[in-house]
């Protein structure tokens, strides 16, 4: 069965025209598939290759080395082919019309994508509703928020009904409720059989929608797992809090082999016992238990934990 | 038909831009028209002040047409627009083609050219009381079309090349009308000019219509004036053709070297 996306050491090289020790790797030998169907997650830092890829699987970009398929067509060769099978949301409030209605602006995309006349109006009013900006379709964008216009985005992604979805950092600028929303729409549409791939920051969003994510960095794809497998990547940092008034039971449990720390947390009774060593999670919740501690709670990392201690600390700071 | 529905599309970015400038036909008039015809005329009272009738005749045939090419040259920075407004990755990646939906956009300011050049010419005709051939003058407007068309094709590949290099819009849509100007026999004859700059002009835009409408209002036989006609629409055609291609081939290189991202 052809997947859905499939990239074989894609390479993206942007040349500095006057250095050319100074050309930028944008992406390096990225290999990764996509099932049809799937929600497939690009995490990573801020320059790490992740909207590269996806301008080269939406034909914006031409890959420098490698090979990038669509629905089983090549993107250098069945560029037209490819564009007709795809829809795609770019992440800030550009790439709309601001002196246009909401309805006018996706009008226009569904003309440049041939959404055939007589299904036009009705299906860009579902659009709209879908969205939530059926009250302001007709209202000028210019007079959108932030918010809004990047559901108008989505809305423009979506008015061509392709069978795969290119959504990058789409929700930057959403409220809190209408970024929900923008959850159980992508869940909606994964039900509907729509492949979507789909770049964020935002680790909650991977880890709630996504059945795969790939962690991108430097333009290499560092790993590829569900949500849950990655987190379980770094179990052996898996960590037990409990509370209790006995100093003592803390330094007993530091002398525990895998344990890496312990450490008293600002509530005065709660401590927090990190494992180097997964095996370790019985023989420390067996001494809390007959030392009598009854508020024991034990977690797997979130991706965000994941997500840094694979990427790094590295902040704000870009490559 | 899907040339249609995507130029009709493009078409009404195209009146949302144009609003911007003139949110009503009568502001249009009042501020654009008046300033236009303002500046024709100085130049048409400029040459009474030094000549005779014939040249005031010359000035002002010359002046009123020469609008309408101006106007239509917002073409070159309207070309552009796509990419501060970042739609343009997208139009490129679009099923549809490139040139079609620029085409629905820009051609607003042929309109506006091919309208100004009109209001500009029947207010000149008034003011200074050309007399006007007719039947034939009916045929003015018709010349006038096709020299704005073929402006609008030239000023297509100038925007095509510009989309690369969006900050230089303005300059390069300055640069153009200023050589239409000069050189297409606007307020100076095209003889008046060396050969060489001579051979040039006659494959640029307004030369050969600016000559057709002047063959008309002097009384000319019907052949030298479509014969200059057609020259025009020829000129403008390749100018056209070669635009679409430099657009096409424009947004093929931005993808290879990665420009069609930035502005």
């Amino acid at each position: 069965m052809t997947a859905a996306i499939q990239t074989r050491s894609l390479g993206r090289i942007y040349k500095n025209q006057q250095k050319a020790a100074e050309d930028i790797v944008a992406l390096n030998d990225v290999s990764i598939q996509v099932e049809i169907g799937e929600v497939h997650g690009l995490l990573g830092p801020n320059g790490a290759g992740k909207t590269t890829l996806v301008k080269i699987l939406s034909t914006v970009l031409l890959p420098s080395s490698g090979s990038a398929s669509v629905l089983g067509l090549d993107v250098e060769r069945d560029t037209n082919a490819v564009r007709r099978s795809i829809g795609i949301v770019f992440g800030g409030d550009r790439g709309v019309y601001w002196h246009l209605t909401g309805r006018q602006n996706l009008q226009y995309w569904a003309a440049l994508y041939s959404v055939p006349a007589r299904e036009t109006n009705s299906r860009i009013a579902k659009l709209l509703e879908r969205v939530g900006l059926a009250d302001r379709a007709d209202h000028l964008v210019e007079t959108y928020s932030r918010g809004m216009k990047q559901r108008l985005h989505l809305a423009r992604g979506l008015v061509a009904d392709a069978r795969v979805l290119f959504l990058d950092e789409p929700t930057i600028g959403m409220d809190p409720l209408a970024a929900r929303d923008f959850r159980e729409l992508v869940r909606e549409l994964r039900h509907e059989g729509k492949t979507i791939l789909l770049t964020t920051h935002d680790m909650a969003e991977a880890e709630s929608i996504c059945d795969r994510v790939a962690l991108i960095d430097h333009g290499r794809v560092i790993a590829v797992e569900t949500p849950r497998s990655l987190s379980r990547v770094i179990s052996q940092y898996e960590r037990i809090d409990f509370e209790c008034d006995r100093e003592s039971l803390a330094e007993q449990l530091r002398t525990l082999p895998g344990v890496s720390s312990v450490v008293r947390l600002q509530d005065d009774n709660n401590y927090r016992i990190d494992l180097s060593d997964g095996s370790a999670v019985r023989q420390v919740l067996d001494l809390l238990v007959r030392s009598g501690v009854t508020s024991i709670r034990t977690s797997l990392p979130s991706l965000e934990e994941v997500y840094v201690h694979i990427i790094g600390d590295r902040g704000l700071k870009l490559r | 038909m899907s040339f249609i529905r995507v130029f009709q599309a493009g078409f009404v970015v195209g009146r949302s831009d144009i609003a911007v400038f003139w949110w009503n036909w009568k502001l249009w008039l009042t501020t654009w028209i008046l300033r236009v015809v303002t500046s024709a005329a100085t130049w048409i009272l400029l040459g009474r002040l030094i000549g005779s009738e014939d040249r005031v005749f010359y000035l002002l045939i010359g002046n009123a047409v020469i609008v309408g090419p101006q106007a239509a040259g917002w073409v070159v920075a309207s070309s552009t627009w796509d990419r501060f407004e970042g739609t343009y990755p997208m139009l490129v990646i679009a099923p549809s083609r490139l040139a079609h939906a620029m085409m629905g956009r820009t051609s607003i300011w042929l309109i506006n050219g091919i309208l100004t050049s009109l209001a500009t010419f029947v207010i000149l005709i008034a003011l200074f009381r050309l007399p006007l051939p007719f039947p034939g003058a009916l045929f003015a407007p018709l010349i006038i079309a096709v020299v704005c068309a073929s402006a609008y094709g030239f000023s297509l590949f100038v925007g095509s090349i510009v989309i690369r290099i969006p900050q230089t819009r303005n300059i390069a849509h300055n640069l153009a009308t200023t050589l239409l100007m000069a050189f297409c026999g606007v307020s100076v004859p095209v003889s008046f000019w060396p050969v060489w700059i001579q051979r040039i002009v006659s494959v640029m835009p307004v030369t050969h219509g600016l000559l057709a409408m002047r063959l008309l209002f002097s009384g000319a036989a019907i052949t030298p004036i479509l014969q200059s006609v057609a020259a025009e629409m020829a000129v403008g055609l390749a100018w056209f053709v070669l635009g679409v291609m430099t657009m096409d081939y424009m947004a093929n290189l931005g993808r290879r070297d990665g420009s069609i991202e930035f502005v």
